[in-house]
């Protein structure tokens, strides 16, 4: 019996060890860069959740960013891990499980809450990661450039509407239209949660755990800046192509003011301020940082070119 | 010897929980507490683009309201349709007279001790998860969520306008404004919070050179809804943080 009880109390001893685990072990992570499905295969119209409502179909040509300034820390401590080096990355040709950007070794193992990333305006510390093309990543350094896209809209029955004026007669055919935008706001996400439970990442002990840092290539088209309650519209952007040439560039979309979206589709309230369509996308552009598909970076902390 | 080995199973255990236990909730105190609404007085600005505006009126339906603890964002998941904990409620609507500094009651604020970081809130018309459609939560403006009105002088032109706008929440279970910055420590000691508004900012999007194109020479201009002018006074007073927040 006296062996007997030396067991249970050995037993119930290494429940109290696993049950109290402060993690003393180490184990490492891996960073992952991850395109968003609409960025590599792009947006059908149609009627679901996540199709395009207003008839036109997207099609990314491009869409870089530079990515960098990883940082894992825990909220009940000062531990914390940076990785500082920042990418050009070529998301439209990244592949769909992600593109390795970093990795922490000899990180305590268990619950690291506080993740942050950001996409930044690139500068002479960015290096070129994956097929990112020289003439790409060249053009991101040299224009302190956070996310460059280029977007074809199709639209059979497609038109140009003039925004500036109510009158209801000013609509032109147009049934293709490029979005095309070199972007140098940038934003710092933080307080990263996966879709479902803790915040953070939960470093495995003696082994490596992977992280995706997911971008999603959508929100241009959001009705609102959430994720509930929203529809994914082109038309208010396609308007935006004033020269009718059939490109809406960033000047022309600072040219339009943000009051031309009507106010029983689009919410804007949640948006810290905006002038003109120019806003609207910077705005969505700081909204792109994603966590573990389809989680969450609620802290956004804007990031302006020098 | 049994008796023994269930006494020890028990006492290692409750080593278990006791050493893994990482909270100590004790609930946090009810407190009310009275909500007022303020204005700056301004009557006379200069927009813009260089326009005298005049106001006669400005006044604004505001409430219901909900204070939360979740740290604001303009975009997640779920913090935009959650709060996060409920910090306090206002379940009226009131009127603010933007044009008078003096503070204007609008109700009691029920709700918790503890820290708020954001606010949500409709102006004057609610739709409850509970309603199939939005509802009008005052008729003080007669069902608008705003009425300014004024005149407008550049150049020897002087034209009349009265704008009059309802903002709806976007989605049943939503409010109109949700997520909006909000500071304020609760305690048992707090006695009320002021909610300021300035029109100058409610007027900020309005192009004045397409209401003088608007005028007839009699009738004060309107905004229509679906028509830009309409937008602008929307977003004039839904975007950007046109309402601030003051716990004293």
């Amino acid at each position: 019996m006296k062996k007997f009880t030396v067991l249970i109390m050995a037993v119930l001893a290494g429940l109290v060890t696993l049950g109290c685990d402060d993690g003393s072990k180490t184990g490492s992570i891996q960073f992952f860069v991850q395109p968003e499905w609409t960025i590599t295969s792009g947006i059908q119209p149609g009627d679901g959740e996540e199709d395009m409502r207003d008839g036109w179909t997207v099609e990314y040509e491009r869409f870089m960013i530079n990515i960098g300034d990883i940082i894992v820390a825990r909220s009940d401590s000062s531990d914390r891990f940076k990785l500082p080096a920042r990418y050009i990355v070529d998301l439209k040709n990244a592949p769909q499980g992600g593109l390795l950007i970093g990795t922490i070794d000899g990180i305590e193992a268990g619950n690291w809450d506080q993740v942050s990333y950001g996409i930044l305006p690139a500068d002479g510390s960015s290096q070129k990661l994956g097929d990112a093309s020289q003439e790409d990543f060249d053009r991101m350094v040299n224009g302190n450039i956070a996310v460059s896209v280029r977007m074809k809209l199709t639209n059979p029955s497609g038109v140009v509407c003039d925004p500036t004026t109510d009158a209801t007669d000013n609509c032109l055919p147009e049934h293709e239209v490029v979005l095309d935008w070199d972007i140098p706001w940038g934003v710092v996400a933080g307080g990263c949660a996966p879709g479902s439970g803790e915040p953070g990442i939960v470093v495995p002990s003696g082994s490596t755990g992977q992280v995706k840092l997911t971008i999603h290539g959508d929100h241009w088209f959001f009705t609102a800046f959430r994720h509930e309650n929203i529809e994914r519209r082109a038309q208010h952007l396609v308007n935006c192509d004033l020269n009718h040439d059939g490109v809406v560039t960033m000047d022309e979309l600072s040219q339009v003011p943000i009051t031309v979206l009507d106010p029983q589709v689009y919410d804007l309230s949640t948006v810290p301020d905006a002038t003109s369509m120019l806003d609207y996308v910077k705005w969505a552009a700081r909204t792109l940082p994603h966590f573990q598909g389809d989680g969450g970076c609620p802290e956004r902390t804007p990031v302006n070119p020098e | 010897m049994r008796n023994y080995l269930i006494l020890l199973t028990f006492f290692v255990s409750s080593l278990v929980f006791a050493g893994c236990d990482d909270s100590s909730t004790t609930g946090q105190a009810l407190v009310a507490y009275t909500m007022y609404g303020t204005g700056t007085g301004t009557t006379d600005f200069v927009s813009g683009d260089g326009w005298d505006i005049h106001l006669d009126e400005a006044r604004l339906a505001f409430g219901p309201v909900e204070f939360c603890a979740h740290v604001p964002t303009f975009e997640i998941k779920d913090s935009m349709t959650g709060c996060g904990v409920v910090m306090g409620q206002l379940s009226v609507a009131g009127v603010i007279d933007a044009l008078d500094v003096q503070e204007q009651e609008l109700g009691t604020v029920q709700g918790i001790e503890g820290q708020i970081h954001s606010v949500s809130y409709d102006m004057g018309v609610s739709w409850p998860s509970t309603q199939a459609s939005p509802k009008t939560v005052t008729d003080a403006l007669d069902g608008f969520s705003v009425r300014v009105s004024g005149t407008a002088t550049k150049d020897g032109s002087e034209v009349p306008f009265v704008f009059e706008v309802t903002v709806t929440p976007p989605n049943q279970g939503l409010f109109a404004v949700r997520g909006i910055p909000a500071d304020g420590s609760v305690t048992q000691e707090t006695s009320s919070v002021v909610v300021s508004t300035d029109p100058v900012q409610w007027l900020r999007y309005v192009d004045w050179q397409k209401v003088k194109d608007m005028y007839d020479g009699t009738t004060p201009v309107t905004c229509s809804e679906g028509s830009t002018l309409y937008n602008s006074v929307y977003y004039g007073i839904t975007v950007g943080r046109p309402v601030n927040f003051e716990w004293r």
